[in-house]
């Protein structure tokens, strides 16, 4: 199966590779995984003052498709409220990247990964939901 | 045809013969493995009618699917799993365990220094694989002992681990072979 010019620019300059610190009350982490294909996703992200992602950060496992729906959606969450952020549906991924229907499970893990991460920040900072920073 | 014909419609437990167990009896199943192929061996009905010969092929491909199926223990106990009508949803159901997948993150990062590591290679990929065989075989017995139960919640949880096990297992032997070059 050949992957579209955009995935391979993802894949062979992934954007955001790297790790935060977990324990920083402003980093979210959100660690997800595919049986399927064992793929393993970690997608952090970190905000400011105001509830705005400043940073994001990924480690994928995986093959091209998941690593670089991670990689793309590192991109898209910055700057991004953590309800903007939350609003990011798989479909943007795929339609961005133009995943074939067999790799479409590969943007529902990044979506998924990004779900996490807002959800552990949230946890963190005792909130039910994010101020949005209008 | 002759009254030997198995029913499609039966499991695959049940065309070998086998009780439903993920802990299959290896000689017994290939024992029958070889019954039913020679007695279904397309070979044999070439000079059949149409209808007996199309038969005789579907036979031949549910023998080896559930063959395959049976021998390969993680495919087994999520066959035995489905029996007890639950599927693992491996590609739509995201969610895992948080520590496991942190292991699993860690064990991957493992891996990838090994392939440029050196000298050490052999030692420390030894000793990562070493540490998933451990672990596939203590998910193992615990996936039969769920299943034992009924306890499908259980089982699937543990299911969905293995596949991961068994991925990177097929990765750290691959890095393995990348030494041996």
């Amino acid at each position: 199966m050949a992957y579209s010019d955009k995935v391979i620019d993802h894949y062979e300059n992934p954007r955001n590779v790297g790790k935060m610190d977990a324990n920083d009350e402003n980093v979210g982490t959100g660690m997800v995984g595919a049986p399927a294909c064992g793929d393993v996703m970690r997608l952090q992200i970190k905000v400011d003052d105001n509830g705005v992602i400043e940073d994001a950060k990924f480690k994928t496992y995986g093959c091209g498709s998941a690593i670089a729906s991670s990689s793309l959606v590192t991109e898209m969450v910055k700057g991004k409220t953590l309800d903007e952020a939350a609003a990011i549906k798989n479909m943007e991924i795929v339609e961005e990247l133009a995943l074939p229907p067999v790799k479409i499970h590969c943007s529902v893990l990044a979506e998924d990964a990004i779900a996490a991460a807002i959800a552990d920040l949230r946890e963190k900072r005792g909130e039910a939901k994010a101020e949005s920073a209008a | 045809m002759n009254t030997a014909t198995p029913d499609l419609r039966q499991n695959y437990f049940e065309l070998f013969e086998l009780p439903v167990s993920s802990a299959v009896d290896k000689k017994a199943l290939r024992t029958r493995y070889m019954a039913l192929q020679r007695e279904f061996h397309p070979d044999k009905y070439a000079a059949a009618d149409d209808q007996h010969r199309r038969m005789a092929v579907q036979i031949a491909a549910m023998v080896n699917e559930a063959h395959d199926t049976l021998a390969d223990p993680l495919k087994c106990a999520e066959y035995c799993l489905r029996l007890q009508g639950v599927e693992i949803d491996a590609e739509t159901d995201s969610s895992m365990d948080t520590a496991f997948l942190m292991e699993q993150m860690e064990w991957r990062e493992k891996l990838e220094d090994i392939t440029d590591a050196g000298s050490e290679a052999r030692a420390q990929l030894s000793d990562l694989r070493a540490q998933i065989a451990n672990s596939v075989e203590s998910i193992g017995g615990e996936t039969a002992g769920k299943l034992e139960q009924k306890d499908t919640a259980g089982a699937r949880e543990l299911i969905r681990k293995w596949q991961f096990l068994v991925k990177i297992d097929r990765e750290a032997q691959a890095v393995g072979s990348q030494l041996d070059d």
